[in-house]
């Protein structure tokens, strides 16, 4: 009866204190609604601080972006994409057409047209797998490092499914048209041309004569010489003689608001040359690259952006039909306008205007006895490359082996760049000395990886360096020794202990440091029983410096001692520990 | 036979624009109430939860308050959208019965409004037998609910309108005991007569301790006359999808959700009129005021009170929902039968002897 009561007691309890605590809420429903009244009411996109720095680590990924003006169609981002939702499709323009895809910002010569480049962001999973793969970085996805290119876009919502598909591609029809897309625009809109034509007109192409389009090459700008070409290119087919098709050319310029005052010389030129060229397609091949200087000329130029550049004006100019000197010079006005111009491009820019000097031969290759790989020896790389580039001249000009040797030696005079030494090396490559050669190349046995030994990484890169610089110019051992002794002092990094390990290349110093080799047989292990794990790491890596100098036990200790030193961390139990590593062995 | 007839209708002939009127008024309040209802009701659970509530629907652009008590035209915009649904009758199904419970149970309502006073005057009719007008014909329901839970030919509705069945009667019996209290001291069954006894006395609630009891034993049970949580077995939807109301959709479910405001208005005016002075304003209950407040009992004063105090109670019984769990089959039965009636059999005792000696 009492337990009847009680629960009726303890019932009325809890539905009080159960409607108190609704009330409560009730009440105070000012401060505790949670709800965010979303299209009205936005949360704040929240700080991203989650221990990195944002460029290091990308957290938002709002949507993905492509700067297309450096996509260069490689389609890396497409076979990435693990829901296929990037859609790209490319135009190779024809090898020998003149259609400039353009050069995206880190300098790379772009070979496709891309005339689609789709992402479905309602498809995509934000995997950044894209992201990677690319090697020109114009694919990413918006925010994180890149925040301050676009607006993180909050919703990222849209109505539709249209606008989340997200087209990148500003190939105009033109443009594609001038690559050479007329096919892929067809069968874009839907046009299938004839399969029977097209075979008929393939096969005219071959036995037709190629159309000269030399004098319409010499309109700059890419647009109104695809114009251009494209009319010509008609009015030929349809067997206009010259003086038409020129005023066709003309007359597409002006209909499209591209004709300039100064293109009147160039329909003059179309005119007045011929619309075929008489030689068949073989012909004109060969003919092109000896027309002019050879661009490969300027692959010699070390400098990306220079290189870049220098070949843009390169065809700009060869375009403007110009001849080697004429380029040289435009190359030379661009560098300057960039401000890259340097002695080295110069030097380049020389051969080019040199008259004939681009009338590669290939016989002359064949019957050229010298060899240019003795060449190599030269240890500066400025006067390697003179030397090379006039070796190249005069094997061209297929001089003599000692014609060739005397002009050689002249440039370099010119380029007040002649030594003893150099001269040496340069009467070398005439084939009557090449037995002289071989033979100190077999006396060159000295041991490069005796120098792994040097602990910085920038002295034993130094090192190595000026070590191959002597093995290329063939130094007897002593020489080596003391060249990089020379070039290490000269970069003031020069240190005693330095000095025993480069003479230690020498042979002849070999056997006196073998021996001390094999009695280093002290045990790294010991050092395990150091607690600290920077410390441990400090006197392995001390140990480890020591081996490989081949020190004698007590320097081991030493060594290590002074680096724990350096750093102040050498307490008394480290102290001990190290110097176990010599009890032990006693 | 034919003479019954003939006078129904003579009766609806010479009264029947009056009826009509009546009924249209009827409907019309339970048709507002459940508007009202419904709404007041989404918000109060939105705030004892933390939430908003519908913020969003409005009526000719306005939308209501724009920070708490927005989205006034949601329940109307739910309302239309019910009566354009589909009319679904499951194959099954005992067709005649799905298409006539709803209305046994509408009108089971609707009929109850005909003897439940808005104030003194504002009222269809004044019955003397108004209170035990009002609890039959509140009872009525319970065969509109059998007849559902049978026709839809479903176990779930089955068991949900059995347990609604069982339900109702037994908390008819608490309920009644607690009203014959009242009754039994002021000597009438009409709700008029109540409430002139509570103006010469005092409210009833005050009548003495056994009173005050017996007013949360009646509240309790209608509550859970009216299928509510904590006392929502019937429909319980962790267990039987919707009770007696699975099969049912559009007009026929909306007729269920107005039967269910509407008695909830009915047993929070019931209880009102019955214990806690009716129309009578609180003033006239103390003497402290002067005599020239008392304006404030007038016939628009009046049902002014008796709405106040209905809505107040509406609002403890969503103030019960959104507090409590469900109670299981055996303690709903266990409140009623082994609590709630114990107490107000000893309460219509213990009023019976208070009555004698005071």
């Amino acid at each position: 009866m009492s337990e009847y009561f009680s629960n009726i007691v303890s019932g009325l309890k809890s539905f009080t204190k159960g409607l108190q605590l609704t009330m409560q809420h009730f009440n105070n429903r000012k401060k505790l609604v949670a709800t965010l009244q979303y299209p009205h009411e936005k949360w704040p996109i929240p700080e991203r601080n989650i221990g990195f720095e944002l460029e290091e680590y990308n957290v938002i990924r709002s949507r993905l972006e492509v700067d297309i003006e450096d996509c260069i169609g490689c389609l890396k981002c497409e076979r990435a994409c693990p829901v296929d939702c990037i859609k790209i499709e490319t135009i190779k323009p024809p090898k020998g057409g003149d259609f400039d895809c353009g050069v995206t910002t880190n300098g790379t010569q772009k070979k496709m047209l891309v005339p689609r480049f789709s992402i479905d962001m309602t498809e995509c999973m934000f995997c950044n797998l894209c992201v990677f793969p690319c090697p020109e970085e114009c694919i990413y996805m918006v925010g994180g490092p890149n925040s301050s290119k676009h607006e993180i876009e909050y919703e990222f919502a849209a109505r539709e499914r249209s606008p989340l598909i997200f087209e990148f591609a500003v190939a105009t029809e033109k443009e594609i048209i001038a690559a050479g897309g007329i096919d892929y625009l067809n069968k874009k809109k839907g046009i299938v041309p004839d399969e029977k034509p097209k075979e008929v007109k393939s096969t005219l192409k071959k036995t037709e004569p190629k159309l000269n389009f030399e004098a319409v090459n010499a309109f700059t700008d890419r647009m109104t010489r695809a114009l251009a070409k494209k009319a010509f290119t008609a009015g030929a087919r349809a067997g206009s003689d010259a003086a038409t098709v020129a005023t066709q050319v003309k007359s597409a310029l002006v209909d499209a608001d591209k004709f300039l005052p100064e293109y009147e010389s160039i329909i003059e030129n179309i005119a007045s040359s011929p619309l075929m060229t008489s030689a068949g397609p073989t012909t004109e091949l060969k003919a092109k690259p000896a027309s002019g200087p050879d661009i490969k000329l300027l692959n010699s130029i070390t400098d990306k952006m220079v290189r870049g550049t220098a070949k843009k004006a390169f065809m700009a100019a060869k375009r403007a039909g110009k001849d080697g000197a004429g380029i040289s010079d435009d190359i030379k006005k661009a560098l300057t306008d960039a401000g890259k111009l340097t002695d080295e491009v110069i030097a380049i820019l020389k051969s080019f205007s040199v008259p004939g000097n681009s009338e590669v031969s290939n016989e002359s290759s064949v019957a050229s006895a010298p060899d240019i790989k003795k060449l190599n020896s030269i240890e500066d790389k400025m006067v390697r490359g003179l030397a090379k580039k006039s070796f190249m001249a005069a094997k061209r000009a297929k001089s003599s082996a000692a014609d060739t040797v005397a002009h050689i030696l002249k440039d370099l005079k010119e380029a007040d760049k002649l030594t003893a030494d150099l001269e040496d090396i340069v009467k070398s490559i005439v084939p009557d000395t090449v037995d002289a050669t071989p033979a100190p190349k077999t006396e060159f046995n000295l041991d490069i990886k005796k120098l792994n030994s040097i602990e910085d990484k920038m002295v034993r890169g130094l090192a190595k360096k000026s070590f191959m610089a002597a093995k290329r110019a063939k130094n007897s051992a002593a020489d080596t020794v003391t060249n990089i002794l020379n070039d290490l002092k000269e970069a003031d990094k020069l240190t005693p202990d330095l000095e025993i390990i480069v003479k230690s290349i020498a042979p002849d110093t070999v056997a006196a440091t073998q021996a001390p080799k094999t009695e280093f047989n002290l045990d790294i292990k010991k050092l395990n029983l150091i607690e600290d794990k920077m410390i441990r790491g400090m006197a392995k890596k001390a140990f480890m410096a020591a081996k490989r100098a081949a020190s004698t036990p007590e320097e081991t200790v030493a060594q290590i001692e002074a680096v724990l030193k350096e750093n102040d961390k050498l307490i008394d139990e480290v102290q001990t520990t190290v110097k176990s590593l010599l009890e032990n062995e006693s | 036979m034919s003479g019954f007839w003939q006078a129904t209708m003579d009766l609806i002939t010479s009264y029947g624009s009056l009826i009509s009127l009546a009924g249209l008024a009827i409907f019309g309040v339970m048709a507002v109430n459940a508007l009202v209802a419904v709404y007041f009701e989404r918000k109060v659970s939105a705030f004892m939860q933390d939430r908003l509530g519908p913020m969003e629907v409005g009526i000719f652009g306005f939308k209501g308050g724009r920070k708490f008590w927005g989205g006034i035209g949601q329940t109307l915009a739910d309302a239309l959208k019910l009566l354009t649904k589909e009319d679904v009758l499951p194959d099954k199904s005992d067709k005649a019965l799905m298409i006539l419970s709803p209305f046994i149970i509408f009108v089971g309502a609707f009929v109850t409004f005909v003897g439940v006073p808005f104030s003194s005057y504002l009222l269809i009719s004044r019955f003397d037998i108004g209170i035990f007008f009002i609890l039959a014909m509140s009872s009525v329901g319970v065969v509109g609910i059998i007849l559902a839970g049978w026709g839809s030919n479903n176990k779930w509705s089955l068991y949900g309108s059995l347990r609604s069945a069982a339900q109702i009667i037994s908390y008819e019996i608490p309920a009644g005991l607690s009203i014959l209290l009242v009754v039994i001291t002021a000597g009438t069954l009409s709700i008029h007569g109540i409430v002139e006894w509570q103006a010469e006395h005092r409210w009833f609630i005050f009548h003495s301790p056994f009173a005050f009891i017996a007013f949360f034993i009646y509240f309790i049970s209608g509550v859970a006359e009216t299928n509510r949580t904590p006392f929502d077995i019937p429909e319980a939807e962790s267990e039987l999808v919707a009770g007696w109301m699975t099969e049912f959709s559009g007009f026929r479910w909306a007729l269920f959700f107005l039967s269910e405001y509407a008695n909830m208005l009915i047993i929070s005016l019931l209880a009102s009129v019955v214990f806690l002075g009716g129309w009578l304003s609180p003033m006239a209950m103390f003497d402290i005021f002067p005599e020239s407040w008392m304006i404030m009992d007038g016939a628009l004063w009046g049902m002014f009170w008796l709405l106040l105090k209905a809505i107040i109670l509406i609002f403890v019984m969503m103030w019960f929902r959104w507090t409590f769990p469900r109670l299981r089959v055996d303690q709903l039965m266990y409140l009623c039968w082994k609590v709630l009636l114990p107490f107000s059999l000893v309460n219509l005792v213990a009023v019976s002897i208070w009555e004698l000696l005071f």
